[in-house]
Order: C-alpha cells, then structure tokens, then sequence
C-alpha cells in the first residue's frame, strides 16, 4: 500500500503550483493577520484562553474554596479591599517608681510596630514619675482608634490625655505618650503596672476585590476566570463531538448517496427547522441537568449544523479528479473518505466550527441562566450572571454585569476570528 | 399543488406523531414525582392514593397510551402544582406569548427593512457600516444578556420603565391585551425590544443582502432609465421584490421568536407560556411540560407547514422541485 501513496500525494500538486513556494499555512496566517481587527480578536482570544486554562495559578481566591470566602465581604463594590482583622494589643507597662528603669518591649509579628522602649524617671520631692514610651517605628502613619490608658495606682492621674466621665481608663494620644508625667495624691512608693491598649481601626489590605464581590463575598474576578474555564471547556468539548458526528455523517451522507443520504439530511433539515434554544430546552425538560447532560444537549443541536456543510462541501470534492483518482486505484472506502475527502473538506468546517463554539457558549450561558443549566457546584458565566440579575435591580449592578462582559469579549473575539478565517479560507474570495 | 400540501400535511402529522413519543417517554423518565409531589409526612395510605389519582402506578406504555388517547381528546393531563388542566394553562398564557412575539415582529420588521435597505443602498457609507457593525452586536449578543442590560439602562439607572411584569390590560372590542393600556405597553416595551434585537439584525442584513442582489438587476436598470424617480425605483420595484425572501423568513422567524420568548419572559416575569415552562421544569410539573412541548411542536410545525405552502403559491420552482424529490 504504502507503495501508492506517491501517487495520493501527486493528487495535491496542483495546489502547491499556485501557490508557489509559499506554504498554505504560511500563506493563510499571512492572509489572516492583514485585518487589524481580527488579529484583535485573536490577541483577546489568546488571553481568554490563556486566563480559562491557568485560572487556579492566576485568581486571587478560589471562589469554591468556602475556607476562604468571607460572607462578610459580600456584595462589596469594584475596587473594594479585603482586610485582616484589626490589629490590637494590650500592653502592661511595668513600672517601680522608687528607681529609675528602662524597659524593651517586643511585639509579635503581624503588629505594624517591632518595638516599644519605656523608661522612667521619680522626680524627687513629688509623688509622681515621668514616663517616656517611645515606639519604633512611631505609631504616626497607623490610624488607631483612641488609646486607653488604664489601671492607674489610686489617686494618680496623667498629666496627659482625658479621663472617660465615670469609667477608670483614659483617653490619650499617641504623641503625648513619648513625655508624660503620672503624679499622685499619695505616696508613690509600690510597683505598678500600667495597662495600655492599642486598637487599629482598621486591618491590613489582604486583596482587592477589583470586580467586587457577589452575594456570598466570592471575589468577581476570581469567579469569572473560573466561570470562563468551564464555559470554553463545555463549549469547545461539545463542539468538538457535534463536529465529529457531524462531519462523519454528513461525508457518509455525500459519498453514499442514496436512502442514506436521504435520511440523514432529513434529520438535519427536521432539526435545524427548530431554533436551537428549543430543542435544547426540551431536551433538558427531558434529561433533567447537569454538566454532561448540558453538553449532550449541544451536541444534538449542533452537529446538524457540521452535517449540512460536511454533505454540501463533500458533494463538491467527490466530483474532482483527485476523488476519481483515489477510487481508480482501489483504495478502500474508508482510506478514501478519511484521507482524501477530510482533509478537503476540513476548511469550511473550521469556520463552522469556530462560530458553533461561540453559539455553544451562549447556548450554554443562556441555559444556565434559565436555571436548567450547568449546576451550581461548577458554574459557567451564565449561571454568574444569573446570580447577580437578583441583586441588579438593587444597583449592584457588578454581580451581574462582569460575567456578562466577559462573555461577550469571548464571543466576539471567537466571532472576529471565524469571520476572518472564513474570508482567508474561501477560494473564491482568494483574489 | 393539491398533491404538493398533502404530502406536506402527512409529513407534518407524521412529526407530531413523533414528537409526542419523544417528548412523552422523555419526560416521563425524569425522576420520581412521588417523592417530590407528595409530602415527605404523608401516611402510607395517602401516598397510595395519591398515586393512584396521579397514574403513576401504572407501566410507561399504559400511561402512554392513556395519554394519547387524552390528548386527542385535548386532555393532557392535570397540572401537579396548579391542580388545573395543563392544556388550560398552557393555552391561558399563550396570549401574553403571542403579544410579545407580535409586537417583536413587527418592531424587528419596521426597523429592520429601512434600516437595512439604507445601508444596502449605501454599503460604503459610513451610516451603513454603522449598521452592519450594530447587526453584528445584535448577532453576537446573548439575548438574555441584552434583556438584563435593557433593565439596567431603562429600569434601574434612568427609571423610565418597569423592570418586570405585564402590567394593567386594557380591553378594546372585547379583547383583553396590553395594547390598550398605557402602563401596559409601558411593561411591554422593554420585552419586546429585547425580543426584537436579534430579529431585527437578521432583518438587516436580509434585506441588504436582497437590495444588494436586486439593485444590479436589469429590471432596475431600466427603471432608472425610464427616467423613474429614485424613490418610486426603490419604493415600488426593489422593495417589491425584496419582499418574497423577506416575507418568507419573517413568516418562519415568528416560531423562532416564540421559542427565544422563554428567555426574554424570564428575564422580564413576563406571566407567558416560557416562563411557565421554566417553572415547570423547576417543579418537575410533567403534564404542564408535556402540553408546553406538545402546543409548541404543534405550533411550529403549523407555521413551518403555511409558510411552506406559502412560498410554493409564491414561487412556483419549489413546488416543481419537491415533485421531483
């Protein structure tokens, strides 16, 4: 067999002719990338993909993962921040004021200050000591709600800061803490120990939640990458099937001829007499949904769509000589229609495909949207923005409408580059 | 052409057969409705019952059977929710539905033909670019996405209209719609420009795809030389011909219009046949899906099976053709 194979190849010379040294491919991507917008589209395409495949490196949070969603950071507009808990810390301030002394406090790690430095001084005739608590680095830049300087020896008082109208603890800046005096009523004479305690009022910036959160405080940006991954995999997989089918049967169709042909195209013309929305909406009333389900549902609507141009680009190619030649020299069936009749057919259906991929997509989204969809255990754009259409009519337009726009850039993208390809594939456009 | 129609007619009669198989043994295999139906406390004895007035006792085939023999009667069964014939209900939505899709229709259609002859005439002007790009949006766009966007815009930011529901019904000669009120077609507005987006796009490019083709006829030529004012050129000779195709796709488009009207009557809670369906779905309400199903098929089929026959008193060559086949 492999002795004929020459002369397969010869069949394809022609071709070769005119085109001259360039090779198709060659040719086709030179064609391909003259129009600004659809090398657009191919740029938004390949970044699409690229976020769809490495969504679980890039988000910033695992929507699914409940350990890290915060219910309260729900519904948290665009460019809103994530925060740790605020810092706050009690600290014992350990004084003797019948000796001067010198103390080196450590703070743990998350503390925005390393340390602290408090000394103090009796001042001699008085019942009072001057106390100094220096931070390093200052508490200047950390906004703090207002310190509380408590447990205070009987009868002293600061000369800083204000006592709270009936409670112990005063109320004192941070500044004032660097040079203060305590003096008492009586005599200072024990060892005491001062309690202060600091509060941020607000925590670290952990992320930020640059599309917002939904009802559940998922992060937006997080769940659409991942709602992007399993919209292009449901859409690209089930078109792939639908293509396989489609493309087999509808060669079958144009190279047999006949009953056959006569009973797959009446199922394809049965079929595509229907809108696609209906037929897959009465599939799912039937089979209930689920991810499987969903993409055998876009199978069956789609492969009549690769089975129409299958037949009618196959009915062209059987007539030319190339076929002929191939029949004449007793290759099987088989070997002719898989090697010969495919890879001419291959063109048209490309661009078939690339455009069914996009219906696909919507297809899907505009299921999961009616909630007879992709389950909510593995959500598609469409179920996102489903989500969000509830809190929409509340201003809280982000939920719904960032899915959306990404759906769309994904769609059209897909639609600028089948358009094209549909141009630089077509002979009869080829100059 | 007698012989032409009664074979269209049998092959038509033929896919309802069909269908109702399908449909039927599909729907009946969902899941179990007892436990959905009937109330996890029910008694032994009440669950019985309960089956039994259901017919959910008996083998698929005899529940089949009683079901064809029902529906011939126009009976398909009694909704599980509702406790009301399904038929019945399907069939009491099924003016909200119509309205919807005419008023879709006829927005698509009066949008549609001017804007797509415009830029047929002018291909290359920027109006027409403009218009060829916007087809695309219109295309390209899930239609519920638009719906919501629509609400957005409309509803929420400018709150010019109602977000959802039908909204008050006005009665002229005796016919119920929203028509004939003004907070009605306040609520029906947002729904059916949704509807007609994506029609009115198929519209445009129709039409230009047609004014196109028909512009370098010789039929026009002449005309023009006859020394024919432009707007009777193209008023009376182009826009005439155009209308066969146009006619025809429009007439097909209206199922497709009744069918995509699930989608836009759940964005919308437009109280219509889809959005009875989805509900429906949710509740696993057999009957009323299966009459859903069964009145759409019909519905389809009826329209594909006139517009069929339209088109083959229209142009003769069909009619020629499928003799042949």
């Amino acid at each position: 067999m492999s002795s004929l194979d020459p002369a397969a190849e010869g069949a394809e010379l022609p071709e070769q002719k005119a085109a001259k040294p360039v090779p198709p491919a060659v040719r086709i991507a030179k064609d391909f990338l003259e129009s600004p917008l659809a090398v657009l589209g191919l740029a938004i395409l390949s970044v699409v993909i690229l976020v769809a495949v490495f969504a679980p490196f890039i988000a910033p949070q695992n929507p699914y993962d409940l350990s890290e969603i915060r219910l309260e950071d729900s519904r948290q507009p665009p460019g809103s921040q994530r925060m740790t808990a605020p810092w706050e810390t009690d600290l014992g301030l350990a004084i003797d004021p019948n000796v001067e002394g010198r103390t080196e406090i450590t703070f743990t790690e998350d503390a925005p200050v390393d340390s602290a430095v408090l000394s103090w001084t009796p001042i001699d005739g008085e019942n009072a000591v001057a106390i100094r608590l220096i931070f390093n680095p200052s508490l200047d830049g950390i906004p703090l709600e207002p310190l509380r300087l408590d447990d205070l020896p009987r009868g002293s008082e600061p000369n800083i800061g204000e006592k709270h109208s009936f409670r112990s603890f005063w109320t004192v800046e941070a500044a004032d803490l660097e040079d203060f005096t305590l003096s008492s009523r009586r005599a200072l004479d024990r060892p005491f120990e001062l309690e202060l305690a600091i509060k941020a009022t607000e925590g670290e910036a952990l992320m930020t939640y640059w599309l917002g959160t939904d009802g559940q405080g998922r992060d937006m940006l997080s769940a659409i990458m991942y709602g992007l991954r399993t919209s292009l995999a449901v859409g690209v997989v089930s078109c792939f099937f639908a293509m396989m089918i489609g493309l087999s049967l509808g060669m079958i169709a144009a190279f047999f001829g006949g009953r056959i042909e006569t009973i797959i195209m009446r199922i394809v013309d049965l079929q595509l007499s229907f809108p696609t929305i209906l037929v897959a909406l009465m599939l799912l009333a039937i089979l209930g949904s689920g991810v499987e389900k969903v993409m055998l549902a876009l199978i069956i609507v789609q492969w009549a769509y690769f089975a129409r141009t299958a037949r009618s680009v196959a009915l062209v190619e059987r007539g030319k000589e190339y076929m002929e030649a191939a029949q004449c020299l007793a290759l099987s069936k088989t070997r002719v229609i898989f090697r010969h009749l495919l890879p001419n057919c291959l063109p048209p259906i490309i661009v078939v495909a690339t455009v069914q991929v996009a219906n696909a997509i919507a297809l899907e989204a505009t299921l999961s949207f009616l909630g007879i969809g992709l389950p909510v255990t593995e959500p598609s754009l469409g179920l996102l923005i489903s989500n969000g259409f509830e809190f929409m009519l509340s201003g809280r337009y982000w939920i719904s409408v960032y899915p959306g726009v990404a759906l769309l850039i994904t769609i059209i993208a897909i639609n600028l580059v089948g358009d094209r390809l549909r141009d630089v594939l077509n002979p009869r456009l080829n100059r | 052409m007698t012989v032409f129609i009664i074979r269209r007619l049998l092959q038509s009669v033929l896919v309802v057969a069909v269908m109702t198989v399908l449909v039927f043994a599909g729907v009946y295999a969902i899941g179990n409705p007892v436990e959905i139906l009937i109330s996890q406390d029910a008694t032994e004895a009440e669950r019985a019952a309960a089956i039994a007035r259901l017919g959910l006792d008996k083998s698929l085939p005899e529940q089949y059977l009683a079901f064809l023999g029902n529906l011939l009667k126009g009976d398909l069964g009694t909704s599980f929710v509702f406790g009301e014939p399904a038929l019945q209900l399907v069939l009491d939505r099924f003016p909200a539905t119509m309205e919807l899709a005419l008023c879709a229709m006829l927005i698509s259609i009066f949008i549609g033909v001017p804007l797509g002859l415009y830029a047929g005439l002018r291909p290359d002007s920027w109006g027409g670019r403009t218009i060829m790009t916007g087809s695309i949006f219109g295309f390209s766009l899930p239609n519920f996405w638009q719906g919501l966007m629509l609400i957005m815009l409309f509803a929420v930011i400018l709150q010019w209209l109602p977000a959802g529901g039908r909204g008050e019904r006005g009665e002229f000669l005796g016919i119920e719609s929203s028509f004939f009120s003004w907070d009605g077609l306040s609520h029906l507005i947002l729904p059916a420009i949704n509807l007609a987006l994506f029609k009115t796009s198929l519209v445009i490019r129709l039409t230009r795809a047609s004014v196109r083709e028909t512009i370098n006829l010789d039929y026009v030529k002449f005309a023009r030389a006859k020394g024919l004012k432009p707007s009777r050129v193209i008023g009376l000779h182009v826009l005439k011909n155009i209308m066969i195709p146009l006619v025809t796709i429009i007439g097909l488009e209206f199922g497709s219009v009744i069918a995509f009207a699930v989608v836009t009557e759940t964005v919308f809670a437009w109280p219509g046949m889809g959005k009875l369906i989805i509900d429906s779905i949710f509740q696993l309400d057999r009957p009323v899906i299966v009459a859903y199903l069964i009145v759409i098929v019909f519905l389809f089929i009826t329209i594909n099976l006139v517009v069929d026959i339209l088109y083959a008193i229209l142009d003769p060559r069909v009619r020629l053709s499928d003799q042949k086949a």
